[in-house]
């Protein structure tokens, strides 16, 4: 990559022209400049300016008293003029040269990979499927103009650009929040209850945040489940509502200081942090009472994709490696991506944002996929893989984010499900209490199912951030979904009646070893 | 609950109805068209498994008229070519059609019995969204009530079509004490989801009498509710009863505890200035004492001048 600080027509570049061109020729002149024009132009405009610049320095069109050297330069402008039209004149050629003019602005004392690596990043995504793949929207911090998509931050771990899955919660237990071009997999708990709870706040997330969405579901009609997205708490968070509660306390009265009488100096102070939480602010908080009002929903742009319109319901078996169902939606997602720009196929200055898709309960028969839920050894267990695969590939290459909720407990092959797992990005199992024998379990009786967060990716990275505790419980409240650290009650070995304390014990046992060992079997210590 | 989704007041939709070798679910299936009749509504039977005598079998003439009765018994495979009901013939249009012909204008009760003979001879993707697309409601059918045999499929092939029911129904055998009034034929378990993403379960001891109407017998509900009140209660065991010393105050002793004035309590103003937030660490509050002599020279106080 030579640098080149003058673009202009000098006399090597006037030996060159003759040659054949190369890569570095291309970078080397100013196309735009040649033909008068700027890169925000479009092509009847470019073609319209080639054509009466053509026609000015065609050789055969100039009048016979010029002069021999000025008619010389009119027959090198005309050359350029030529080879400009080429190269912008054809769509492909026109983006890569786009896309290293972008990276010719960065500081020149770069290396070359790190050259190559900002070039890529400053276009925001892979453009051309032709050019050699970056990872996803990896956004280096570096003096270039980052590319600013609402509703997104840059993640502070790895500079990985995130977006809010909805719930906070959530955001802060998978590593930040969900970084754009992966693969969020929900197992489903037994009644799919809290599952659709988790689908339709990541739809809301992006029908608040002003991204495009993108509804798949073979069960409800995607228009149904538009319609039950929950309402954003838009004015207040229910930290602040807290927060509000506690300074109308104090200015009340000091009958709070004489609650605690000995203990005052520690009144002020807050209570030990549950819920966990980041610092700063990203996502927003959603009533579940309410619904989003229509013109909200209106106002977002949706592709659903409702698989029994989509499909015939008598369609024979497919042959194929993946179900006909797959395959439709893998087309139609496709489909979506490239026609609303999302792989940067569309023309630069149109406002970016970010495709959500939702799929709803993949795998199940519903989809008519027979083999995964249904038999042991499935024949055609490589569908859904194969889909997976494939859907992953699609979102790299694209400002897209998507989650995928699957009814694993329905799945009888533990093998298949660890194929699923490792095909997803982060996997997520939810367990809820209700219809267990835990739900009579004093231990839970604040939460309504256990949260297990089956793997983190490592993008770009070797490592990845993964969570300081294992044993996550969550409770669907009105205004929160929260996801908790489990405690285990403090062992008052006196107060305690034997017979609780062996319940105690027994569940402690379930909990894991994460929970500390203060309960370790049915006989307890005595001194 | 078993009562209210037979009565259709809950479990609109997809109400399965799941039973085994050793109890059977038909004469409950038979309950659930007896109420529908009841209630003057038009029932469609799907018959595969038994003859459509054997089903009107104890259901009286005035049902007769209401009850249609699709023949799927007589010849399943269609060797005659008479053009009775077959397996291959299912599906949601087809049947929405076989419903239609019969121009009732209110909404009809579609049963199947039984679900384990098309599973037999249908993929089961086919049938679960055939179920689906009967039951997502509209036009003709108002709900389906179908009978599944458990043990007749593998568990996936169960789950899955279980999975999408909006009420199942499990029968099982008695176990434990029969009571005195009624011979009960089996428990019931109920789950019923809601629309609001809530399920509830329940468990009850039925019968089904002479007439197929169904009684509930008891309710089994064992859950063991984590109530706040009777936690309260074992709580409030009063720790300081049954000692061989005294823990309790006399009013007297009461109030001079309350009287007494703690060290390290300080005036109010002083509190509240302690309590404001500070920017820095900790702040070293310093107030002499009567018998401090702060004296900068001689900071040990021995010198004897």
């Amino acid at each position: 990559m030579q640098n080149t600080d003058s673009i202009g027509l000098g006399a090597e570049d006037a030996v060159k022209c003759r040659s054949t061109m190369t890569c570095e020729d291309i970078l080397q002149k100013d196309w735009y400049n040649i033909l008068d024009a700027n890169p925000s132009e479009s092509l009847q405009e470019l073609k319209q300016k080639y054509q009466k610049l053509a026609l000015l320095y065609h050789p055969d069109k100039q009048s016979p008293d010029v002069p021999a050297e000025e008619l010389e330069k009119r027959v090198q402008r005309f050359i350029d003029v030529d080879q400009a039209w080429k190269i912008l004149g054809n769509e492909e050629t026109k983006k890569q040269y786009d896309l290293q003019r972008r990276g010719r602005s960065l500081p020149r004392n770069t290396s070359f990979l790190e050259h190559k690596i900002n070039m890529a990043t400053n276009a925001g995504v892979n453009v051309n499927a032709g050019t050699r793949a970056t990872a996803t929207s990896f956004q280096k911090k570096s003096r270039s103009k980052l590319v600013s998509i609402p509703g997104t931050r840059p993640s502070v771990q790895n500079g990985q650009l995130l977006v809010s899955t909805g719930v906070t919660s959530l955001d802060y237990v998978i590593g930040g929040g969900l970084a754009v071009g992966t693969l969020l997999l929900i197992e489903e708990d037994k009644y799919d209850s809290y599952s659709r709870m988790l689908l339709k706040y990541f739809l809301a997330e992006g029908v608040v945040c002003g991204h495009s969405l993108f509804i798949a579901s073979s069960r409800d009609h995607p228009g149904d489940i538009l319609q039950e997205l929950p309402a954003p708490l838009l004015d207040e968070i229910s930290n602040t509502e807290v927060e509000k509660e506690l300074a109308k306390a104090g200015d009340s009265s000091r009958e709070t200081q004489d609650s605690m009488k000995i203990a005052w100096r520690y009144q002020n102070l807050p209570k030990v942090q549950t819920t966990l939480a980041s610092s700063s602010r990203f996502g927003h908080y959603y009533d579940v009472s309410k619904s989003m009002s229509t013109d909200m929903c209106e106002a977002a742009t949706c592709h659903s994709f409702f698989l029994p319109n989509e499909l015939p319901l008598e369609s024979a078996a497919e042959s194929s490696n993946m179900n006909k169902g797959y395959i439709k939606l893998l087309r139609s997602i496709q489909g979506v991506i490239h026609k609303e720009g999302f792989d940067g196929a569309g023309p630069q200055n149109k406002p970016r944002s970010i495709l959500r898709i939702g799929v709803h309960s993949l795998g199940s028969a519903l989809w008519g996929d027979d083999d995964i839920c249904c038999k042991e050894n499935p024949e055609h267990a490589h569908s859904l893989t194969t889909f997976l695969y494939s859907l992953r590939a699609l979102l790299r290459t694209s400002l897209s984010v998507c989650m995928v909720t699957v009814p694993s407990h329905l799945i009888q092959n533990k093998a298949i499900m660890g194929r699923i797992t490792k095909l997803c990005d982060t996997v997520v199992s939810l367990e809820s209490f209700s219809g267990s024998e835990r739900e009579t379990n004093p231990l839970y009786k604040d939460y309504h199912g256990l949260l297990h967060v089956k793997q983190i990716p490592h993008l770009n990275s070797l490592m990845c951030e993964v969570p300081d505790t294992k044993d996550l419980a969550f409770k669907l409240k009105r205004k929160q979904f929260t996801i908790e650290r489990l405690h285990l009650p403090p062992d008052l070995s006196d107060t305690v009646s034997r017979l609780s304390k062996q319940d105690l014990a027994e569940s402690a046992k379930l909990l894991g070893l994460g929970c500390g060992t203060t309960a370790t079997g049915k006989k307890h210590l005595d001194f | 609950m078993l009562v209210e989704i037979i009565q259709g007041t809950e479990g609109g939709g997809l109400v399965v109805i799941k039973d085994s070798a050793e109890c059977d679910g038909r004469s409950l299936l038979k309950g659930f068209v007896k109420a529908a009749v009841l209630r003057n509504e038009p029932v469609h039977v799907l018959g595969f498994e038994v003859s459509e005598d054997e089903l009107r079998t104890g259901l009286d003439s005035g049902t007769a008229s209401r009850l249609v009765f699709h023949d799927g018994y007589s010849d399943p495979l269609q060797w005659l070519g008479q053009g009775k009901l077959s397996v291959q013939d299912y599906s949601a249009q087809n049947m929405r059609n076989r419903i239609s012909q019969s121009d009732d204008p209110k909404v009809v009760t579609l049963v199947i019995d039984s679900l384990s003979w098309l599973l037999l001879h249908t993929p089961p993707t086919a049938v679960c969204q055939s179920l689906q697309e009967l039951s997502r409601g509209g036009l003709k059918v108002k709900r389906v009530v179908a009978l599944l045999h458990s043990d007749l499929h593998e568990q996936g092939v169960v789950g899955s079509v279980c999975h999408m029911a909006t009420a199942l129904v499990t029968v099982t055998p008695v176990s434990g004490s029969v009571s005195a009034e009624a011979e009960p034929n089996g428990t019931v378990r109920t789950l019923l989801r809601r629309k609001t993403g809530r399920v509830s379960r329940e468990e009850e001891c039925y019968s089904v009498r002479e007439d197929f109407s169904v009684q509930i017998l008891r309710d089994l509900s064992t859950r063991k509710q984590p109530t706040p009140d009777s936690r309260g209660e074992t709580k409030q065991d009063d720790p300081a009863a049954n000692l061989t010393f005294n823990l309790r105050l006399s009013e007297g002793e009461r109030l001079a505890k309350e009287n007494l004035s703690l060290p390290f309590t300080f005036s109010e103003e002083k509190k509240s200035s302690l309590l404001q937030p500070r920017s820095g660490g900790g702040r070293i509050l310093y107030e002499p004492d009567a018998s401090d002599d702060f004296d900068q020279e001689d900071p040990d106080d021995d010198l004897d001048i």
